[in-house]
Order: C-alpha cells, then sequence, then structure tokens
C-alpha cells in the first residue's frame, strides 16, 4: 500500500537527511520506480531542500569561498569557462593536475579555470590556490611531482625549452623531481632566489619579503635574482634564506626537547600543568566570554582521557579544554594521540586559548568541517585561515595529530600527512597567560596521549 | 529539409546562451544533484564539475530541446564517473529516472517555489527556523545537532521533517493562490 503524503515527505526527509534504513531504502525506491506522484513529491522536496541550502547559506556568517551560485566571481567563472573547450586543445600537455581539492583555479591566457583532476598543465599556465585549496602537478613519463598546498601562486614559464621551469610567486611548493638531464635542469625562481636540480625533494616557500628553502633530499643549487654572491649548494637536511640581502645558509635546528608528556593508556593522571577549563557555546560569542576551572570535564576512564560538556552546566555544551600556561616557545610542537572517533572534533590552540589563539581542528567522520582546518574565532566572527577538507581514514589503530610553530610558520600534520602549513601574524598574549589548550568542541572527545616539545 | 539538420556536435547553440540557460536553471539542476548525493559539499562541488562540462559541450545541446532535462543527463553521467559521489548513491537507476523525469515538470515554478519559501520562512516560529539554520546554514548532521540542543538525534530529525513539511504546504498554498489569482 502506498504511504499517504505525510508519510512520503517523512520518508523523503529521512533520505535527504541520511537516516533512512535499508527497508526504507528499499521502499523508497520501489515509489520512486513505479508511482509517479511520489517522483514528483520527491522532486518538489529536493527543490525545497536545495532552496533552503541556498538561502541559509547565503546568510551565515562564515560561508565558504567554494559556492555554487549568488557570487558573483563564481557566476562570472562560470561564464568565463565557456572558453575553456577551446583552450584546451592547445599544444600537447606536459603535466596534469592530480588530486586537486577546495579553492583550485588554472589561470590561461587571462582566464580563470577551476581545476578538474587530469586536467591539462600547460607552458604559461598560472596556479592558484585559495585557503582551503591544495593539489599535485605531475609531469608526464617521469615521477617527478609538485605538491602546491593552500594559499599559493605557481606560475609555469611559457618557454620549457630548455628544461622545467617556473616561479613561485607567493606560498609554498613542495617539489620532488626525478632525475633530470644536465642540460635542461629543473628550476623553480621566487622573487628573491633561483633554485635549480637535477633530482631530488625540497620545499620552498616565500612570504613576507624572504624565501624558504628545506632540502629532503640530494642538493639544491640556490642563487640570488639579481647575481650578488656566490650560490649556495644545500644539501638534504639543511635550509637556506633568501631575500633582499642575498643568500644565506640557516643555522642548523637543534633537537627536540620534550616538556611534558604524558600516556593516559599506560595510566598517567593527568598533569598538574594542564588545567581542565570550560566555556558553554551561549557563552562562546558573548563579550564577556571566558574559561573557567571545570575539572569536571576531565575524566580519567579505561587507558583514555574523556574530554566532555561541563557537569556542573548539563544543559549546554561548548569548549572543553587543557591549557598550558607555561611561556609559549618561538618553537614548539604539540602532538596528541587519540582513538577514531567520527564527528568528534579536536581542537588544539597555540598562543592563548580558543578566544585567544589560533586554532588547529582535525574531524574525522562525514560532517561539515571534516579534515582539517585552521582558524580563529575572535569576538562574534569566525576566521577560516587555512583548511584541508580530505578526509580523515580510519587508519584502524590511533591517530597522531601533530602541530608546530616554527616561529610564525604554522604546521599541521595527521598521521604523517602534512594538512596546514601558513604564515600567520603574531598575536597579543593571552591576557592569562595561556601558552596553548588541547581540547574538543562541542564534543565529547576521547584522548590517549599529549606531548609538548621545544627547541 | 537536407542541410538543415544540426549534426551533434556542431555548435548549435552559442557558450554565452549555453551559460544563460545554465544560470537559469541552476536551481533544480544543484537539487537534482543533492537530491542524489545529499551531501551539501559534495553537492556543490558537483555542480561545479557539471556546469564545466556542460560549458565545454556547449555545442551538444540543441536549441528548442529541453535544456535541463539535457543537463541532468550530464549532471547523471558525471555523477557516475565520480567514485565518491557515486559510492554515496542509495537511489537505483530506474529510480533516478523517474526523479529526473519528475524534475521535467516543475522546472518551471522553481523561481515561484524561491518565492513562496521567502514568505513561507518568514512565517514559522523563531525555534524552527533556527533548527532549519543549523541544518542548512552550517550544514550539520542530526546527530551534531542532537548534541548541540542536547535532544537525540532522531527527535531532532522528526521536529526538521515536521518543519519542512510545513514549509512544503505553505509553498503549495501560495502556488495554488497564485495560480487561481
Amino acid at each position: 500500500m502506498s504511504p499517504d503524503r505525510e508519510e512520503l515527505e517523512a520518508l523523503i526527509h529521512r533520505y535527504a537527511d541520511g537516516v533512512l534504513n535499508l527497508g526504507e531504502t528499499e521502499q523508497l525506491n520501489r515509489l520512486l520506480e513505479t508511482d509517479r506522484d511520489a517522483a514528483r513529491c520527491f522532486s518538489e522536496q529536493s527543490i525545497l531542500h536545495a532552496l533552503l541550502r541556498q538561502k541559509c547559506r547565503g546568510q551565515a556568517e562564515a560561508a565558504p569561498r567554494r559556492f555554487p551560485w549568488g557570487r558573483p566571481a563564481i557566476a562570472a567563472a562560470v561564464l568565463a569557462a565557456a572558453g575553456l573547450a577551446l583552450a584546451l586543445f592547445r599544444s600537447g600537455p606536459a603535466a596534469s593536475a592530480d588530486d586537486p581539492s577546495g579553492d583550485v583555479a588554472l589561470v590561461r591566457q587571462g582566464e580563470r579555470l577551476p581545476v578538474r583532476p587530469g586536467q591539462a598543465v600547460l607552458p604559461g599556465d598560472r596556479i592558484l590556490t585559495g585557503a582551503d585549496g591544495r593539489l599535485s602537478i605531475r609531469f608526464r613519463g617521469e615521477s617527478t611531482a609538485l605538491h602546491v598546498p593552500a594559499d599559493s601562486r605557481v606560475e609555469f614559464d611559457a618557454d620549457q625549452g630548455r628544461g622545467k621551469r617556473l616561479t613561485l610567486k607567493a606560498g609554498r611548493l613542495r617539489c620532488s623531481v626525478a632525475p633530470q638531464p644536465a642540460d635542461r635542469p629543473f628550476t623553480v625562481r621566487t622573487p628573491h632566489a633561483e633554485t635549480t636540480v637535477l633530482g631530488t625533494t625540497f620545499r620552498l616557500s616565500v612570504s613576507q619579503g624572504q624565501t624558504r628553502l628545506r632540502v629532503g633530499e640530494g642538493q639544491v643549487r640556490i642563487a640570488a635574482r639579481d647575481g650578488g654572491r656566490e650560490p649556495l649548494l644545500v644539501a638534504a637536511g639543511e635550509s637556506a634564506t633568501a631575500d633582499a640581502g642575498g643568500v644565506r645558509a640557516a643555522p642548523p635546528l637543534g633537537p627536540w626537547r620534550e616538556v611534558l608528556s604524558v600516556d593516559f593508556r599506560r595510566g598517567d593522571p593527568l598533569p598538574s600543568g594542564l588545567e581542565p577549563v570550560f566555556c558553554p557555546s551561549g557563552r562562546i560569542d558573548r563579550p564577556d566570554r571566558a574559561f573557567e576551572f571545570d575539572p569536571g570535564i576531565a575524566r580519567l576512564k579505561d587507558g583514555v582521557l574523556r574530554l566532555s560538556e561541563s557537569r556542573a552546566r548539563p544543559e549546554s555544551m561548548g569548549l572543553a579544554a587543557l591549557q598550558w600556561k607555561n611561556p609559549l616557545p618561538d618553537r614548539v610542537r604539540v602532538e596528541v594521540t587519540l582513538p577514531h572517533q567520527p564527528g568528534r572534533q579536536l581542537t588544539i590552540t597555540l598562543g592563548g586559548t580558543p578566544f585567544t589563539g589560533y586554532r588547529f581542528n582535525f574531524q574525522p567522520g562525514e560532517h561539515y568541517w571534516r579534515g582539517f582546518h585552521m582558524d580563529r574565532i575572535p569576538a562574534g566572527l569566525h576566521a577560516l585561515i587555512q583548511r584541508d577538507s580530505r578526509d580523515i581514514a580510519d587508519v584502524g589503530k590511533s591517530h597522531l595529530i601533530v602541530v608546530e610553530k616554527d616561529g610564525e610558520t604554522y604546521r599541521a600534520w595527521v598521521d604523517g600527512e602534512e594538512r596546514i602549513e601558513k604564515d600567520a601574524a603574531p598575536l597579543p598574549p593571552d591576557p592569562q597567560g595561556v601558552a596553548l589548550t588541547v581540547g574538543a568542541t562541542f564534543t565529547p572527545l576521547e584522548i590517549e596521549a599529549i606531548r609538548i616539545l621545544e627547541r | 529539409m537536407p542541410g538543415c539538420a544540426v549534426a551533434p556536435g556542431n555548435r548549435s547553440m552559442t557558450d554565452p546562451a549555453v551559460a544563460r540557460e545554465l544560470l537559469r536553471t541552476r536551481e533544480s539542476l544543484f537539487a537534482f544533484l543533492l537530491a542524489l548525493v545529499r551531501d551539501f559539499g559534495e553537492a556543490e562541488e558537483l555542480f561545479q564539475e557539471v556546469s564545466l562540462r556542460i560549458l565545454e559541450r556547449a555545442g551538444d545541446f540543441r536549441p528548442g530541446t529541453n535544456f535541463g532535462a539535457w543537463a541532468r543527463e550530464f549532471a547523471r553521467r558525471t555523477l557516475l564517473e565520480t567514485r565518491r559521489a557515486r559510492a554515496r548513491l542509495v537511489l537505483s537507476e530506474k529510480a533516478i529516472e523517474a526523479v529526473a523525469s519528475a524534475c521535467d515538470e516543475i522546472e518551471d515554478s522553481v523561481m515561484a517555489r524561491k518565492e513562496a519559501l521567502h514568505h513561507c520562512l518568514d512565517r514559522i516560529e523563531k525555534t524552527s527556523r533556527e533548527l532549519v539554520e543549523m541544518r542548512y546554514g552550517c550544514g550539520l548532521s542530526m546527530e551534531e545537532m542532537g548534541r548541540r540542543l542536547d535532544r537525540k538525534a532522531g527527535t531532532v530529525q522528526v521536529a526538521l521533517s515536521r518543519i519542512r513539511s510545513r514549509l512544503a504546504e505553505c509553498i503549495r498554498s501560495r502556488l495554488a493562490g497564485e495560480a487561481a489569482g
């Protein structure tokens, strides 16, 4: 028997909300296949679903940069893309885009085009990534690959006749370069330097009037763009910088020194230096928002530390955190080990509390903020800084989340894979002297171990 | 009439004209994609992917035929080629065809529905509006909403379902009123 309209709509809503069980899925398919009125009702509800998304998302303060309508830039990009087909039939591709995600654009002959997997990257093309964008570029017939993270701009020279040549105008670039012919080296220029390699791995970054080079394998030759001093040969594990004053080798960094290590799996208690605090969600946007000491949010049980909503205020969710008040070193690393918990959000902050510092948020599962993102939440605002929305795979064992501050450069890794790299301005000191926090945002969270290191 | 037929693949409609058609039918195309994959972010990415493919193949569209139906067929094929999106599909091929066909029937009413929704949203109570904004503005799942509201996910889903049914009824009433007026 067919359901009445009310039952049918309820079934369609359960489908749209992702909560249909197997039997209901079969029922819905059967109805759609055999009952034209049901298919029409489904279509009407789908339109409602889409219009609600369009209307509500358009009003949200923290709207994503990638959105299909209502934004002149996107509409213009769609219209501009009308010339795409013609442009693709130019000379054969030297390289192609691989695994693009987020806000990524390719500029060809002045036209800004979104990037699809496998899309040809041609001499003269420019690649731009936004705060949540990234992609890899692979060269044909060899294993050379470039990884362009967020907030970067890379330009391929129009003339590739003397080897692969490109320019990193801003942001970062990681290069894994297969052996190249001696007379056709791989060359990356920046505003301050020119690096030349015949086969190696290295990373370059351009920011604040300076180019930084770190070499992973092999050797890289780096020279000032304006000639100047003799070029430097930078070997594996070494770094160099280049700016208006020329090129110089960077002093080697010492090893990391552990300043705190706690492993709840082996029965360690919560160290006194990590103070449990809580702010209910209702206060987060208020001018008098603050974290208050609340030992009830952190409970040790079965080899994990469970952070949860305040027991003193069971009516509300909020931000639960362990805060560390020692002075923040210039180079600091926080490592958190935790089980796979879809939908739960780990938030690590550096330079203060979630209200005063930079937040690094990790969330597995199919949720809006899935993946990893760096942001700030100054009063009344949400300021997204960089995002990597790639899924977090359930690796079948604990996740290791690492967040690192190196001067003004912040990086984050999930299970050894880099997710965030961003230069960010220094922040005013936290008024309460909080250097960093490890906590949960709006959800309970289980943590297995925490390490803090400095150098 | 020999010589007048437009061969498939020839440029029978200019790119700007197809782009205009695409912008005109964007809501219904996005609704179709969202109905199939259900994830807002996934649907938004697919929408852009499909839009670009449509623009690349603008010459395949034959003026005078149903652009919306042509675009939805493009969308369906694109979706089936995208492994991640395909993995989200729970509707059968036959069900998707039926939905695409039903979309054709209501495509012309989308703008009227949009205006009606604007009016109807103003008529629901503040708490219902907040629930709608959590779901559609923030993109929260039922579980996340439940946690924030300290309610069971199932309770939240039923409440949201009732709100959408009220909105749908309000839209139907306004459309019927306009038709009668």
